[in-house]
């Protein structure tokens, strides 16, 4: 039994990474906690239903039009409301949530009825491991989210724009001194996180109903994840995703389901006590 | 080139600057010098542009830049030093010094990723000639921030003189330096002089000064108390009085 969890809590680590992800992004780069970041992974589901099920877009075309979309709406979000917020963490987080709210009633005028989502990526199984079933939806999230991660990395180590981020993400004033565009950085971390919670929505979409909701609890629990890892470490939080991802689905199992969503809760504030800055993540040095 | 006339900055009613006016020649090394709290690094905040003079004027080549952005006055070809260390930490040194030297290049996505951009295999080029300017070609590969503070200094004007200043501006490079490495570092700014590079240095180590500038100006209480060469400023009874308190007579 245990290597079936395995595969299913890897399944949905990987869903939690790239969704904490988007945290990651932002919060290196702001120092802010974008709350709206499971609202944004939701409502890129109901794009992927819209584009596949009443315009037939396949997977793969899929997988590439509705990130980047996503990324123009998060840049767009970042032009006309987040920038506006930047001025204090605590207007921030509770114009983030806010906009979260409004983006989940907007869709839920839309979209009212939990729905099933089309089975893009076909609906056999694998059997590599005699005994051990392997869903195709899986793989491709698997699949998907490390080609994701590695293209970050390339973007991040190789890119003028990934050096510009990051130079940003170490010291926004400096960087916009040595000639970087400090807003056009920002508006490509909003984009760049907006587009990773997309996909997350397209790809965990075909394995459930989805309905408006479905992204309150992948938020938190994909902050949760980012906390675990480091919310300032892009390994960190990939990892976090995974490691949460196996826990609840091998917990859910050998203890309970009832408590499901206990085990997420439970680390974060076990990390929030102990060890703030997560599995990886750096002690920031407040300079003065 | 560079003019400050009478510039005045409070912060909540604290006068930091009181009308405080100095100037710069090409070529020149400009040495500014004073007690801690003076108004030093306040004055290099104001003509950087991260301060904006509640009163005054500040122009550069020509170009009023008393209300311009950071980025602008740089672009005008004036770079700084910062005496906190503000370096990209997580990023290596080559890629420090990679991202100001960028600022003139153009270039695709595409070419970066595949490394066939000339833009960036210039600025890559000439971010190592700085590295080597300032001797930090053997480590440009490590990340800045673990760099001993002595490197880190040298990291920082690298990053700076990849901005191709005109004018360059060191908050304190000596401070926090062994004797060795001050040497070091008063060679290495004799070297930016050499390359025709006007310099304003704040600086306590009196010896770098008096052996690197020709003019000085001396500030106590963000105002300037006398200027001239090193040796008029150090026999004025004003400067003494400020550094070691006025005298009691008996």
């Amino acid at each position: 039994m245990l290597p079936q969890l395995l595969i299913g809590g890897l399944g949905t680590g990987c869903i939690y990474a790239l969704v904490g992800l988007g945290f990651t992004l932002v919060y290196r780069g702001m120092a802010m906690v974008n709350f709206a970041q499971g609202q944004v992974f939701m409502a890129g589901t109901f794009l992927g239903l819209y584009l596949a099920r009443d315009l037939g877009v396949p997977a793969i075309p899929l997988l590439i039009l509705v990130p980047a979309i996503s990324f123009v709406a998060g840049a767009l979000l970042e032009k006309l409301v987040f920038r506006r917020l930047y001025h204090s963490h605590e207007v921030f987080v509770v114009g983030a949530i806010g906009l979260g709210v409004m983006i989940e009633n907007f869709v839920r005028a839309l979209f009212p009825e939990p729905l099933p989502f089309p089975k893009i990526f076909g609906s056999g199984v694998y059997r590599f491991i005699p005994g051990v079933l392997f869903q195709k939806t899986y793989l491709w999230i698997v699949v998907i989210t490390l080609i994701l991660v590695l293209m970050l990395h390339i973007m991040f180590t190789y890119t003028r724009r990934g050096r510009a981020l990051r130079a940003v993400a170490a010291d926004a004033e400096i960087a916009g001194t040595m000639g970087v565009s400090v807003p056009r950085a920002i508006g490509l971390t909003f984009g760049l996180s907006f587009a990773v919670a997309s996909i997350a929505g397209v790809l965990i979409g075909p394995l459930y109903f989805v309905s408006p909701d479905m992204g309150d609890m992948v938020g938190l629990k994909a902050f949760s994840a980012a906390v675990l890892g480091g919310i300032n470490s892009i390994v960190g939080t990939i990892i976090g995703g995974i490691l949460l991802g196996v826990i609840e689905a091998t917990a859910a199992f050998y203890i309970s389901t009832d408590y499901k969503d206990v085990f997420a809760f439970a680390i974060l504030m076990l990390m929030l006590v102990v060890r703030p800055h997560g599995l990886l993540g750096r002690v920031v040095p407040v300079k003065v | 080139m560079l003019t400050v006339s009478d510039v005045h900055l409070s912060f909540r009613g604290v006068r930091a600057l009181a009308g405080v006016s100095l100037t710069v020649e090409p070529g020149e090394t400009l040495g500014i010098i004073g007690p801690n709290g003076s108004g030093k690094s306040t004055l290099f905040n104001v003509i950087s542009g991260i301060y904006k003079p509640d009163r005054g004027r500040v122009t550069f080549l020509g170009t009023d830049v008393t209300a311009a952005e950071p980025r602008s006055i740089v672009s005008l070809g004036l770079a700084r030093t910062y005496q906190n260390k503000r370096l990209f930490g997580s990023l290596t040194v080559l890629e420090n010094v990679v991202v100001p030297a960028l600022r003139t290049q153009a270039g695709s996505w595409l070419g970066d990723i595949v490394g066939r951009s000339a833009g960036r295999a210039a600025a890559d080029a000439k971010a190592r000639d700085c590295l080597a300017f300032v001797g930090l070609h053997d480590v440009a590969d490590v990340q800045a921030n673990s760099l001993a503070y002595g490197q880190q200094n040298r990291l920082e004007i690298a990053r700076a003189l990849a901005l191709d200043p005109k004018l360059l501006m060191l908050d304190e490079p000596a401070a926090g330096l062994s004797p060795p490495e001050r040497i070091e570092m008063r060679d290495l700014i004799e070297r930016v002089k050499a390359r025709g590079t006007a310099v304003a240095l704040v600086e306590h180590d009196m010896r770098v000064v008096m052996q690197l500038c020709s003019r000085l100006v001396v500030l106590d209480h963000g105002e300037v108390i006398a200027t001239g060469s090193p040796a008029e400023v150090t026999a004025n009874p004003d400067v003494i009085a400020a550094y070691f308190g006025v005298p009691v007579d008996d």
